[in-house]
């Protein structure tokens, strides 16, 4: 009976284990092999070669170039959409009106859900440099001075980017303060609010500590995000104008999938995993050690 | 009193502020779909057309810019990858939930891995698998990819439900006679519904948008979904914006409404891995 209960039971999982073995167990394997060797993805014959693809990589300066724009694209996007999105969830947590709270917060959702495309080819419609909205609205509150191609200069393309990044994935950050700020007992912010607290104190030394553990999530998947960034850079501008938006996303991508130096390519995405691997254990770390503080 | 009101007036500005934001430039790209390329020109904030709605927008966008083609694709593909990761998924959660075999908990914490595992490290290597299985450009290969990069979430989802399910069901059903398979079928997966709900939801909405795989996988126009076939129709409507954002709106509709059915089931979906854990 029990044997009949297991063969029942391995034959479910075979199809999900099959999957796990071809789409992560022998891929990372082989990416790491690989890594090793000098082999470029077509012949079936390769050498190793050591470290030697990690030194070619970083001895390469566009590399190193590539890896600053990512980390100042990843930190800031990180603590704007953190520090912005804490603020706004307790604007809406604490908004009076309980229409307008439940309408906020199936709205700030949406950019979440929108296809990166949509969200790409809109904003890059409503930037663009003559006939956009954006450049309307300014000229019409008289900031013509303001007005620019803001995809189209390499002073501006990485911030319009990182904005753009912020309006699209915000939503995540506030959504999940706000429902961590719904699971805070109610007696506990009457209790304060009794002892004369205000809106800044309640949200200083009650909220920011009782919400450690979600500022945790919100920084470290915002991070991760910013740290893979790819679609949204690729579609506005593709990492140009120049080199001045090409992160270490669309750099591996034109090694791989334009340049098929596949070898380089899987060395790049090793070291991008590793950073990303790092930054998060640091995060963590950092985080959770001020939580010991309080 | 008035010192009041005013005071919370002036607490909404961020809220109405942020409000705006976010939905004018959806309000923008629906409104300005119906308008002629020139009237956007003219004043991008502009709301009517006047000479009525030109509908004629979406009929081009629809036939000549081919979204109707990429429409239909993406459906398929969509629809495919939901068929089968549900299946899978569901079979090996229930497994490791339920019947908890030698080595489940192993396996689960394999599954568990699958999230921290970046697509960098793993992208390459499918690509060229997937060459050699000569799956490129086509849409099985691409189904594929999708449904092996959705199978760890899914699955811890899915198993935690399904370790929460009451026990005396199934055993009464057992004293009755009932087999292993009979018990899955017409008692346990009845209950589980709502978790598949979410995770159906979670991975529509995510297939739907997705790009990378199909901008490397698919070269051929006749098969792009509608992330990448919009590319080209950018490139092609480029100095045509009453079609392009008539695209936009086409593309952005299955996924908007999907969620604001389904709201409610979103925030549960993203929210019980990072709240409770």
């Amino acid at each position: 009976m029990i044997a009949r209960k297991y063969t029942l039971a391995y034959l479910f999982l075979l199809p999900a284990v099959a999957l796990l073995a071809a789409f992560y167990i022998y891929p990372v394997l082989t990416s790491v092999v690989r890594s090793f060797t000098d082999w470029n993805g077509f012949d079936a014959g390769f050498l190793w070669v050591g470290w030697g693809n990690y030194k070619n990589v970083f001895g390469d300066h566009h590399f190193w170039a590539a890896t600053g724009r990512t980390l100042r694209f990843a930190f800031v996007t990180t603590i704007v959409q953190t520090i912005l999105g804490f603020l706004l969830a307790f604007f809406i947590y604490t908004l009076v009106s309980d229409r307008w709270r439940k309408l906020m917060r199936v709205a700030v959702y949406i950019p979440v859900i929108l296809p990166g495309a949509v969200v790409s080819l809109l904003w890059s419609n409503l930037l663009s440099p003559n006939f956009g909205l954006v450049n309307e609205v300014l000229r019409a509150i008289g900031l013509e001075a303001w007005a620019r191609g803001w995809l189209g200069s390499t002073e501006t393309a990485m911030n319009t980017l990182m904005i753009v990044n912020t309006w699209k994935f915000i939503g995540m950050t506030i959504t999940f303060y706000i429902v961590a700020m719904l699971a805070i007992p109610k007696d506990l912010i009457e209790s304060a609010k009794m002892d004369g607290a205000g809106s800044g104190t309640l949200l200083w030394h009650i909220f920011r500590p009782l919400l450690k553990g979600i500022t945790e999530v919100n920084f470290i998947l915002s991070l991760i995000g910013g740290l893979k960034a790819f679609d949204l850079i690729y579609m506005m501008t593709g990492g140009g104008p120049g080199d001045s938006t090409t992160v270490l996303g669309i750099m591996i991508y034109r090694r791989a999938f334009l340049s098929f130096r596949f070898g380089e390519a899987i060395t790049m995405g090793i070291i991008l995993f590793i950073v990303i691997l790092t930054l998060t254990l640091i995060s963590r770390r950092l985080i959770a050690s001020r939580e010991d503080e309080q | 009193m008035t010192n009041n009101r005013l005071f919370g007036a002036l607490r909404m500005l961020p809220v109405y502020g942020l409000f705006l934001i976010i939905v004018y430039p959806l309000f923008y790209m629906v409104f300005n779909s119906l308008r002629t390329t020139r009237e956007i020109m003219m004043q991008p904030s502009g709301l009517w057309s006047s000479s009525g709605p030109q509908w004629s927008n979406y009929a081009e966008a629809f036939v000549i810019g081919k979204v109707s083609v990429y429409f239909a694709n993406s459906a398929f593909v969509t629809i495919s990858s939901l068929v089968i990761t549900l299946a899978v998924v569901t079979l090996a959660a229930y497994s490791l939930g339920k019947w908890k075999p030698p080595g489940h908990s192993v396996l689960f914490v394999g599954f568990l891995a699958t999230l921290m595992i970046t697509g960098e490290m793993t992208t390459i290597p499918i690509f060229l698998m997937l060459r050699d299985l000569d799956l490129l450009n086509s849409h099985p290969g691409l189904i594929l990819a999708y449904v092996g990069g959705g199978i760890g979430m899914a699955i811890y989802l899915i198993r935690n439900f399904v370790l929460s399910l009451p026990k005396e069901l199934d055993e009464a059903a057992r004293i009755d006679g009932a087999g292993y398979m009979r018990v899955f079928w017409s008692i346990d997966l009845p209950l589980i519904v709502p978790v598949l709900a979410v995770v159906a939801i979670m991975s529509f909405v995510g297939v739907w948008s997705e790009f990378f795989w199909a901008l490397i996988t698919i070269t051929d126009d006749k098969l792009k979904t509608l992330p990448l076939g919009l590319l080209n129709f950018q490139s092609q409507y480029n100095t045509n914006y009453g079609v392009l954002l008539a695209g936009l709106t086409i593309v952005t509709l299955p996924s908007l409404l999907v969620y604001l059915f389904f709201s409610r089931y979103f925030i549960e979906g993203m929210t019980a891995g990072a709240v409770k854990g």
